[in-house]
């Protein structure tokens, strides 16, 4: 890995604070030891794709003219670390909505040009669910490399031309493949599945079929914080806003949250969403019923984020009715 | 360099007309090419310096050579917007959203019910009808405004009377010009909320179409008179308001339950929205 960091912008789960979850932060010598592979880091790897504010364009006013411009930004040589199938997965459905034509070049640009180096779960945390939505706690697409633990290292499987590349790029780190290890892959594949599936025995609730009122109690525990909103790795709402100093100014895209109170209000201070109540409702239905009605796929990649973030202790799987 | 759905159109104010205290209807015109639109969709207007917020078109489909928009002054871009002087440069984006569907009610009665700054989108809507007046049955124009000043577009609708568009006005509150002012004369003197002008119009609600606009409250009480009287679900179209940041079904901020607004509307059939526990 620490070849990998003299060429690339290497971001991976480190760990900043001893017992407590890594955060994605850039790898160098310093934190190396502290490199976290094991479990899943708390951090979406959404804000390397959707930053938490970027610039759409900007202005330049004089008298009866004004300038437009912008640029698209080039992400060069940035490499990220660490994305399980469920942040993977997470990044598709991010492309359903901000590739959707017309698409976000800002977005665009980004995907196309991050490594993606992704893994096979070994340690899912005990709010991981993504079996129950659908997904394997193992990539099966959309990694540039994929990295699976078995005895005495990792096997290494290519999942684009990029990937490839890298491959060659760096060959002598890797060795072929031996006898018995492509079988030893599929065993921990299925053992951490195994283990992930069989903590849950109830189906999904069909969330659209239940009243406002089995929201409120999530809604008691909920103090706005959207620790949820900003952690899940398919949240994608924002905001946009002007700034201006003198006669430059110029529009960002900002990150915001459906929980907000002030997320829908319209002119005359209208506002179509101001209870609470309906507006995590909002959110959990977007999750399992709207982004489905849309895309044809659950909003919810299972990751357990959230339910770990929450100060409310307020758990989407006991609101989809898998616990 | 890619496109950037994000980046606003420049056009100039070509006229600004005060409509009434709170209401302000900008004409515009594209620097560089043409607006083409359908009664009932939006733009984002960007005032430099400021912001940018959405506003339905208000002036003909049919006019290809300016735009209007009518704009109630009610936070920082809207109060911008009413500073602006003739000459002066937007940005703007669109159009968006679906518009309402006049080629399917060609031959129809229709409905067109108004309340407050909720009558912009439908006077692109009376001027996309007008324009071919002859492909319609009888049109009827209810439209309330809060008191006899806020009444806006006041020089134009005789002139829709004249187009054979029967037009009922009325206020919350009325004052001395209304009871004998120039509304007087012909027969707006009417007093109360718009439900109440139900009371005067004969309507077919077996071949009438309705289209509404105006605040969350006047929507809910106009849909349940319309149901009343036998209008069914799908023809009754409702054109709402959020607050539309991205206008490209990206930033979430427009949505209703799983329909974004910038998309799937503005203009909605009842129908669509009639199980939804709270969609004005």
């Amino acid at each position: 890995m620490l070849t990998l960091s003299k060429h690339y912008t290497l971001v991976a789960p480190i760990v900043e604070t001893p017992g407590k979850p890594p955060i994605l932060s850039q790898l160098n010598h310093a934190n190396f030891n502290r490199l976290e592979l094991k479990i899943r880091p708390l951090t979406p790897y959404k804000f390397f794709f959707q930053p938490p504010s970027e610039e759409l364009f900007t202005y330049k006013l004089a008298e009866g003219v004004v300038e437009l411009g912008y640029e698209v930004k080039k992400p060069e040589n940035l490499l990220l670390l660490g994305l399980r199938s469920c942040d993977l997965k997470a990044l598709e459905k991010l492309d359903m909505v901000m590739l959707e034509e017309p698409a976000d070049p800002f977005y665009k640009s980004k995907r196309e040009n991050i490594l993606l180096v992704s893994l096979d779960c070994s340690e899912p945390s005990p709010s991981c669910f993504c079996t129950e939505v659908g997904l394997k706690p193992y990539p099966e697409e959309g990694y540039d490399l994929n990295l699976s633990r078995i005895e005495g290292g990792y096997l290494a499987e290519a999942g684009s031309g990029k990937g490839e590349e890298l491959l060659k790029q760096f060959e002598d780190l890797f060795a072929g493949e031996s006898e018995g290890q492509l079988e030893q892959r599929s065993e921990r594949r299925e053992a951490v599945y195994r283990k992930v599936k069989e903590a849950y025995t109830k189906p999904l609730k069909d969330l659209s079929k239940v009243g406002e009122e089995y929201f409120m109690e999530f809604t008691k525990r909920c103090v706005e914080c959207s620790g949820c909103v900003f952690t899940c790795p398919t949240c994608h709402c924002f905001y946009i806003s002007d700034y201006r100093q003198r006669e430059l100014g110029g529009r960002l895209k900002t990150i915001d949250s459906c929980l907000f109170e002030g997320f829908q209000r319209v002119a005359a201070g209208v506002n179509p969403r101001a209870t609470l109540n309906s507006r995590l409702r909002q959110r959990f239905l977007k999750k399992f019923v709207y982004f489905k009605q849309r895309y044809g796929e659950y909003g919810c990649v299972g990751c357990g984020r959230c339910v770990e973030v929450c100060p409310g202790e307020i758990d989407i799987r006991e609101a989809a009715g898998l616990i | 360099m890619s496109s950037n759905p994000y980046l606003p159109r420049l056009a100039e104010v070509l006229e600004v007309k005060e409509e009434s205290p709170e209401v302000k209807t900008l004409k515009l015109k594209l620097k560089e090419g043409r607006m083409k639109f359908k009664a009932g969709q939006f733009l984002e207007l960007t005032v430099f310096g400021v912001g940018e917020a959405p506003f339905t078109f208000s002036s003909s489909p049919f006019n290809l050579e300016s735009f209007e928009v009518s704009i109630a002054k009610v936070g920082s871009v809207t109060g911008a917007a009413h500073r602006l002087k003739r000459g002066e440069l937007v940005g703007v984006r669109g159009p968006f959203g679906n518009g309402f569907p006049l080629e399917e009610y060609k031959g129809r009665d229709l409905l067109i019910v108004g309340g407050g700054i909720g009558i912009a989108p439908l006077r692109s809507l009376l001027y996309a009808l007008v324009a071919e007046r002859s492909e319609y049955g009888e049109l009827k124009l209810l439209y309330g405004a809060r008191s006899p000043s806020l009444i806006i577009y006041k020089d134009e609708w005789e002139k829709f009377m004249e187009k054979d568009v029967e037009v009922y006005l009325t206020v919350d509150v009325g004052d001395e010009t209304w009871r004998c002012g120039p509304y007087g004369p012909c027969g707006y003197t009417h007093v109360g909320v718009v439900t109440t002008l139900f009371d005067l119009v004969k309507l077919n609600p077996e071949k009438c179409v309705a289209f509404v606009c105006g605040p969350p409250i006047m929507i809910k009480f106009t849909v349940q008179r319309l149901l009343q009287l036998g209008f069914p679900a799908s023809r009754i179209y409702l054109s709402l308001e959020r607050m539309m940041k991205c206008g490209l079904g990206k930033c979430g901020h427009c949505n209703i339950e799983g329909y974004y607004v910038c998309k799937d509307g503005p203009v909605f059939p009842f129908e669509m929205l009639k199980d939804i526990p709270h969609p004005f």
